[in-house]
């Protein structure tokens, strides 16, 4: 995908170079220009990518897994934001340079006498917004609903710049061919993000008619929601997949959210298990049954289907649980060869934990509880520690998911006790 | 913060190189196409003119005349009508051309109107117009390339031009 990506900024480039010719690049000024004009191609082409990295496409999810996609999307947001502030900013510097007019006074010609350019403008700045609050400082102290209904304004975004491009931008005002492509790479996205992310989902609920049909306290604090429906089984769901779910309450109807399947997919039922977080995880221990429920998905690779060996261990801390212990159920009924390590600061956190010993009970597998503050136990987590615990961990498929931290020492300690890379799959908790 | 610093430091370094390299190209077509000068015509399309025509002419050409640039090619004899072609608009502008024949030669060719309504596209206009004026009187007619960079000028001037010589013709 890297590569797609690369290779198609590579044809930009060379549309760009095509249509240059070298005596227009001359000076200062039709320099400045021109680099502005390779930014807004290249930012053009990279916020479109973006909109597709979270188009929810199955084959992308496949490919790389949407943990990672969402990592990229962070990446490749504040890049092409950073370069259309540039494409804008030399655009007009170099019209400034080459009319030997203030910057100020160029600002004003460009945007209020060229056409499109009001809208464009617009368009930028919110952009711009979008990039603002997403910046992780500001996304802290934003409630969720303001980021995300400003992070639709991309689309807006994307609208209203569209026709400056073809209007006044020297790659495509006079070449066909350049517009035909351009349109198309818009085009696909277009439809693809139609597709994934509205014909899709309809189509699923139509089918299946997912419904709430119960909820549960799993402790303090922790509430697993039970979703039903039609032919379940044919979503091809696997433990350790998550879906995103979307409560069609007044409320709620408008945000989706991911979270891991709870339990094995057994055909009869869905299951979700959730901290009370924020104000939408919180309100999820009120859903009545009978609620209606758009389920997307099923997304990710965190799945056993990836196993390389017969052997299995799990490490879990947080929120992280919630998908191993589906896949802890699946594995134990499967093989029974699974040890699970389960970190916690108190024993008040563990989450499923009477659920975990019973599965452990029933089939043979194995579950270790490492309690306590981190401080206390810093060897819990020790490439020494995990050799005792699990003598043959070279020999395992090791599955990791917990908060970053957590995961990024287990998968140090993973690799000073040289289990192949390979080996170790770790979901990324990083939205 | 490492990876914005290795980002930036990419794509400018990209950027510089890029355009470094498109512009250095300039310089050798412009070897090769002596005479040219700084004119902003596509080398590759650059046939249709020939060096020849343009070396004498090209003192005469700055980019200070913005309106009534003319290129005499011979002394005016009284022979000559002067026809005056539609006022074109265009997306940045408006333009008028005038041609001067004798017989069926274009003698020269004026610019009585030229308005652009950006600083911008009137720079542009500067540069491009006496060379789109060279060209006309060179391929005695319409058969000429647009000056890149200023193709929307080089379009209504070709059909303000038509319209003159179809006076002409009349």
């Amino acid at each position: 995908m890297a590569a797609a990506v690369a290779l198609g900024a590579l044809g930009v480039m060379y549309m760009w170079w095509h249509d240059t010719s070298p005596a227009s690049v001359y000076g200062p000024g039709p320099w400045l220009s021109a680099a502005g004009r390779v930014t807004g191609l290249l930012g053009t082409y990279l916020v479109v990518i973006e909109v597709l990295l979270m188009g929810r496409v199955p084959w992308l999810d496949r490919m790389i897994g949407m943990d990672r996609l969402a990592v990229w999307h962070r990446r490749n947001g504040e890049y092409s934001i950073c370069l259309l502030v540039a494409h804008a900013l030399l655009i007009i510097w170099g019209y400034a340079v080459t009319t030997h007019d203030g910057l100020l006074r160029e600002t004003k010609s460009v945007v209020l006498s060229y056409p499109d350019m009001l809208a464009a403008t617009v368009g930028l700045g919110l952009l711009v917004l979008v990039g603002v609050l997403s910046a992780r400082a500001v996304r802290k102290r934003v409630n969720y609903h303001t980021w995300y209904f400003v992070h639709l304004y991309t689309y807006i975004a994307l609208a209203l710049s569209f026709a400056h491009q073809f209007n006044t931008g020297a790659d495509f005002a006079t070449h066909p061919l350049n517009r035909v492509i351009w349109g198309a790479m818009y085009g696909t996205v277009a439809a693809l993000l139609i597709l994934y992310r509205v014909v899709t989902p309809l189509l699923h609920m139509a089918r299946h008619r997912f419904v709430v049909v119960g909820t549960a306290s799993e402790g303090p604090g922790l509430t697993s929601v039970y979703v039903s429906g039609r032919e379940l089984g044919k979503l091809g769901a696997d433990a350790g997949q998550f879906f995103l779910w979307r409560f069609l309450t007044r409320d709620g109807w408008w945000q989706a959210h991911p979270f891991s399947l709870s339990a094995a997919p057994n055909g009869r039922w869905f299951r979700m298990t959730v901290k009370a977080l924020g104000d939408h995880s919180s309100g999820l221990a009120t859903l009545r049954p009978g609620t209606k429920v758009l389920l997307e998905g099923p997304f990710g690779n965190f799945t056993t289907r990836w196993r390389r060996g017969r052997k299995l261990l799990m490490i879990g801390a947080g929120v992280g649980i919630t998908p191993l212990r589906a896949m802890f159920e699946e594995a134990a009924t499967a093989s029974g060869d699974v040890t699970l390590l389960y970190r916690a600061s108190n024993s008040d956190e563990l989450g499923l934990r009477a659920e975990l010993d019973e599965i452990a009970q029933r089939r043979g597998a194995k579950v270790h509880y490492l309690i306590g503050p981190r401080d206390e136990h810093p060897e819990y987590l020790t490439p020494n520690h995990l050799q005792r615990l699990v003598r043959d961990v070279v020999q395992r498929d090791v599955y990791v998911c917990g908060p970053p931290g957590f995961t990024a020492t287990v998968n140090s300690s993973l690799r000073a006790l040289r289990v192949p890379r390979r080996h170790v799959h770790t979901e990324l908790f990083e939205l | 913060m490492r990876r914005a610093v290795i980002a930036t430091a990419g794509t400018v370094v990209g950027l510089v190189l890029l355009l470094g390299y498109r512009s250095e190209g300039a310089v050798k077509v412009d070897k090769v196409d002596a005479g040219a000068g700084t004119s902003s015509t596509s080398p590759g399309t650059n046939t249709t003119i020939g060096p020849s025509t343009n070396t004498g002419t090209n003192t005469t050409i700055g980019p200070s005349t913005n309106t009534g640039t003319t290129v005499p090619t011979a002394a005016s004899s009284s022979s000559d009508r002067t026809y005056t072609g539609q006022d074109v608009s265009y997306r940045y502008g408006d333009i008028e051309v005038a041609v001067t024949v004798d017989g069926s030669r274009i003698v020269t060719v004026s610019v009585p109107q030229d308005d652009a309504f950006s600083p911008y596209s009137q720079t542009v206009n500067s540069a491009a117009v006496p060379i789109l004026v060279r060209e006309a009187v060179a391929a005695q007619g319409l058969n000429f390339d647009v000056v890149s960079g200023a193709t929307y000028t080089s379009d209504a001037f070709a059909q303000s031009l038509q319209s003159a010589l179809d006076k002409a013709s009349q």
